[in-house]
C-alpha cells in the first residue's frame, strides 16, 4: 500500500476524532514516526497521542477505525490530505509539540549524511549518482512539487529545506542513493561507503541520530 | 519327540520370525537414512547461509527451516498420494492422501520420502537469496512440494500401491534422484530468479558481473561437509532394505563427491581462475548430484568419472549463468539442475553389463527434458502469479537494510560490527 492511501486512511480514521488543527499535528506524528511500521505499531501511536495531547481517548475504537480504514475500499478514504499537511507544517514552523523527531532535524541529518556520502565517492560519480537519484524520483511517495524540489537539489545544489519533505521522504531519497552506488559500484562497496557516511554523522553527534534515515 | 517338536517349530516359526526381523532392520536403515536426509536441511542452510551477506544470514536460515516443515506437512496432505499412491494412469496419484492409518512399514516409507520433498523444496531458497519475500518463498515451498516435484516423481518412483509411472514403463533409470528432486528444484529455482531479477548491482551496466562474497565460509565448508554425510542416506537409503548393494552405493557416492571437488579444481585451474573454496564445495555437491541417479547401477570407476565431470559441469555452468546475468547467489542452478542432467545421462552412459546402450541413453535424455518441460514453465507461472499478487520482490529499501532486520525483525550477529544499513536501534520496537 502507497504511503498516499495509508495516509488517507489514518487520515479518514482520525478525522471524526479530532479538530483540523490537532488532527494535523497527529497525522505529522504518525508519518514521521509510524509511517513505514507495521499495522500492530498502531497501538504504540495512539498511547503516543493519548500521553501527548493529554486527551482521555477511546483508543480501542479509535484503532478499529484505524484499521477498518487501512484494510477498507478506497472510495471510502477521504482526499490525500498531503496539501494541508504541508502547509500546516510551514505555519507551525520549525517546533510542533507533537514532533518527538522533527523533519527539520531529519532533514539536517540527512543533508550530513549526504555530504559525507558523496566526500566518500570519487568526484566524478556524484555527479553520476546524482543524475540517477534524479532519474528516479518517482519511485518516492511525495508530491510534484517535492520532486521537483528534490531533482533541484540533486542537481543545482538547491537548499533541500523548501521540498518540505518527512523523514520517510528521506529515508526514500537515501535509498535511491543507495540503489544508485550499487549499480555504479556494486552492493558490497555501496554497504561500506553507507557505513562509513553513517559513522562519520554519528560523531556530530547531531538531535536526529542517521541510523533512523536507513 | 522333544527334539522333533523343537524342530517342528524352527521349521514353523523361524521363516515367519526372520521376515519380521528383517522388516524391522529395513525399517530401522530406513529411519537412520531419512534422519540422514534430514541433516541434509542444515546443510543447505549452511552452504546458503554462509554464501549470502550477513545482514540475510538469518533469513536463509529460516528459510531452509521452515521450508522443511511447510514442505514436510504438504508432502503428506496431499504430495505422497500424487506420487506414491495408486497411478493407473501413470501420470498421478490417486490413493494415500494425508495418511493416518496402514502398515508400519507405509509410514516408515513416508518418512523417508517426505524428507526427500523438502530437499526437492529447498534447493530455491540459496538460488533466490537475499531479495525474495518470506511469505512468498514458502508459498513457491508448498507448492514444489505438494504439487510440482510429485507429480514428477510419480512418473517415475510410483508403483508401490499400485500402477507405474509413465517414465518408469520406459526404462528411466533414477536411482535417488538427480532429476526427480535435483534438477525438478533447480528448475523451480531458475524460474525463481529469472523473475526475481538479480540482487541489487550484482551485474554492472555492461553486464559484468560483481562478485558478492558470502559472509561466512567456514559455514559453507561445514555446510558441503554435512551434505555430503547426509547423501550417504539420500543414496544409500534409497535401496529402501538393509542388502548388500549399500556397500557399493556409498562408495559410488563417496568417490563422486571427492572426483567433483577434484573436478572443479581442475576446471577452475585450466582456467588460471583462483581455486574458490565455494565453487570447490559447489563441485563436490555437483558431484553428489550427479551420482545420484546412477550410484546403485555403476561401478566406482564410472562413478569417479561421473564425479569428476560433474565438478566441470558446476564450474562452466557458474559461469554461463554469470554471462546470462542470472543472479543465482548459490550456483543452485549449475549445481542440481546441470549436474543433475549430466548424472542421469551418465546412469543411461554407464550402466553396468550394458554400458553406451543408445536407447537407455535416449530414456534418460527423454527423463531429463520432460522434468525441464514441466517444472520450468509452471515454476515460472507459480513465482509470475505470486509476483503479481502478494509481491515475490522485497523493496530496494529492504534489500538495503537487509532481510533479517526488515523480514524477521532480528540479525544474526548483534555483537559483531556489521554494515551500517539499518537502524538496529529500531529492532526492539519493531519485535
Amino acid at each position: 500500500m502507497s504511503l498516499t492511501t495509508r495516509r488517507r486512511a489514518i487520515y479518514t480514521g482520525l478525522a471524526g476524532h479530532f479538530a483540523e488543527d490537532e488532527l494535523l499535528a497527529v497525522l505529522a506524528l504518525w508519518e514521521n514516526k509510524y509511517a513505514d511500521k507495521p499495522p500492530f505499531a498502531l497501538n504504540e501511536f495512539l498511547g503516543e497521542v493519548a500521553s501527548t495531547t493529554e486527551r482521555k481517548l477511546e483508543r480501542a475504537r479509535l484503532y478499529r477505525e484505524l484499521v477498518g480504514a487501512l484494510t477498507g475500499p478506497l472510495s471510502d478514504l477521504l482526499p490525500d490530505p498531503e496539501p494541508q499537511l504541508r502547509r500546516w507544517r510551514q505555519s507551525v514552523g520549525g517546533g510542533p509539540s507533537l514532533l518527538s523527531c522533527t523533519d527539520e532535524q531529519a532533514r539536517h541529518s540527512f543533508e550530513a549524511l549526504s555530504r559525507a556520502l558523496f566526500n566518500e565517492l570519487d568526484m566524478d560519480l556524484v555527479p553520476r549518482l546524482q543524475r540517477f537519484a534524479g532519474g528516479n524520483l518517482a519511485a518516492m511517495q511525495c508530491s510534484n512539487p517535492q520532486r521537483v524540489r528534490v531533482r533541484a537539489w540533486l542537481e543545482k545544489g538547491a537548499e533541500l529545506e523548501q521540498a518540505g519533505l518527512t523523514v520517510e521522504h528521506l529515508r526514500q531519497l537515501l535509498n535511491l542513493l543507495y540503489v544508485g552506488l550499487c549499480e555504479y559500484l556494486g552492493p558490497v562497496i555501496a554497504d561500506q561507503h553507507l557505513s562509513r557516511a553513517v559513522q562519520q554523522v554519528e560523531t556530530l553527534h547531531l538531535a536526529f541520530s542517521p541510523r533512523k534515515l536507513l | 519327540m522333544k527334539t522333533r517338536l523343537i524342530g517342528l517349530a524352527v521349521c514353523g516359526v523361524s521363516p515367519l520370525a526372520e521376515a519380521a526381523s528383517h522388516e524391522a532392520s529395513n525399517t530401522a536403515w530406513l529411519v537412520l537414512a531419512s534422519v540422514l536426509v534430514f541433516f541434509m536441511q542444515a546443510g543447505f542452510a549452511l552452504v546458503e547461509s554462509g554464501m549470502s551477506r550477513a545482514k540475510n544470514a538469518v533469513n536463509v536460515m529460516m528459510k531452509n527451516y521452515m521450508d522443511g516443515c511447510v514442505g514436510g506437512i504438504t508432502f503428506w496432505l496431499v504430495g505422497f498420494g500424487l506420487m506414491f499412491g495408486s497411478n493407473i494412469t501413470g501420470w498421478f496419484g490417486m490413493s494415500h492422501f494425508a495418511p493416518h492409518e496402514g502398515e508400519p512399514w507405509d509410514f516408515t516409507f513416508l518418512l523417508f520420502q517426505m524428507m526427500f520433498a523438502a530437499t526437492a523444496a529447498t534447493i530455491a531458497s540459496g538460488a533466490m537469496a537475499e531479495r525474495t519475500r518470506f511469505s512468498a518463498y514458502l508459498i513457491g515451498a508448498v507448492v514444489i512440494s505438494g504439487f510440482i516435484y510429485p507429480v514428477f516423481g510419480s512418473w517415475v518412483w510410483s508403483g508401490i500401491y499400485g500402477g507405474q509411472g509413465w517414465l518408469a514403463r520406459l526404462g528411466f533409470i533414477d536411482f535417488a534422484g538427480s532429476t526427480v528432486v535435483h534438477s525438478i528444484g533447480a528448475w523451480c529455482a531458475l524460474a525463481g530468479i529469472l523473475v526475481l531479477g538479480p540482487r541489487l548491482g550484482r551485474f554492472a551496466a555492461d553486464g559484468t558481473p560483481r562478485s558478492i562474497p558470502g559472509h561466512n565460509l567456514s559455514l559453507v565448508a561445514l555446510g558441503g561437509f554435512i551434505l555430503w554425510v547426509g547423501w550417504f542416506g539420500f543414496n544409500a537409503g534409497s535401496s529402501l532394505e538393509m542388502n548388500v548393494s549399500l556397500g557399493l552405493i556409498a562408495l559410488n557416492t563417496h568417490l563422486a563427491a571427492s572426483a567433483g571437488a577434484l573436478g572443479a579444481f581442475l576446471a577452475q585451474r585450466s582456467t588460471s581462475s583462483p581455486v574458490l573454496l565455494t565453487t570447490t564445495v559447489n563441485g563436490s555437491l555437483g558431484g553428489l548430484v550427479g551420482i545420484t541417479a546412477g550410484c546403485a547401477t555403476m561401478s566406482p570407476l564410472f562413478a569417479l568419472l561421473t564425479g569428476l565431470v560433474a565438478g566441470f559441469v558446476v564450474v562452466f555452468g557458474m559461469r554461463l549463468l554469470e554471462r546470462w546475468q542470472l543472479d543465482d547467489v548459490v550456483g543452485a542452478v549449475p549445481v542440481h539442475g546441470f549436474a543433475g542432467v549430466w548424472g542421469t545421462l551418465a546412469a543411461g552412459l554407464f550402466y553396468s553389463g550394458d554400458l553406451f546402450n543408445a536407447s537407455r541413453v535416449g530414456v534418460q535424455l527423454l527423463g531429463a527434458g520432460v522434468a525441464f518441460v514441466w517444472a520450468f514453465p509452471l515454476a515460472l507461472m507459480l513465482y509470475f502469479l505470486l509476483a503479481k499478487t502478494l509481491g515475490l520482490r522485497t523493496s530496494t529499501q529492504h534489500e538495503q537494510r537487509g532481510l533479517d532486520y526488515t523480514e524477521h525483525a532480528e540479525v544474526g550477529y548483534p555483537e559483531f560490527n556489521l554494515a551500517v544499513t539499518f537502524d538496529a536501534n529500531d529492532l526492539p520496537r519493531r519485535v
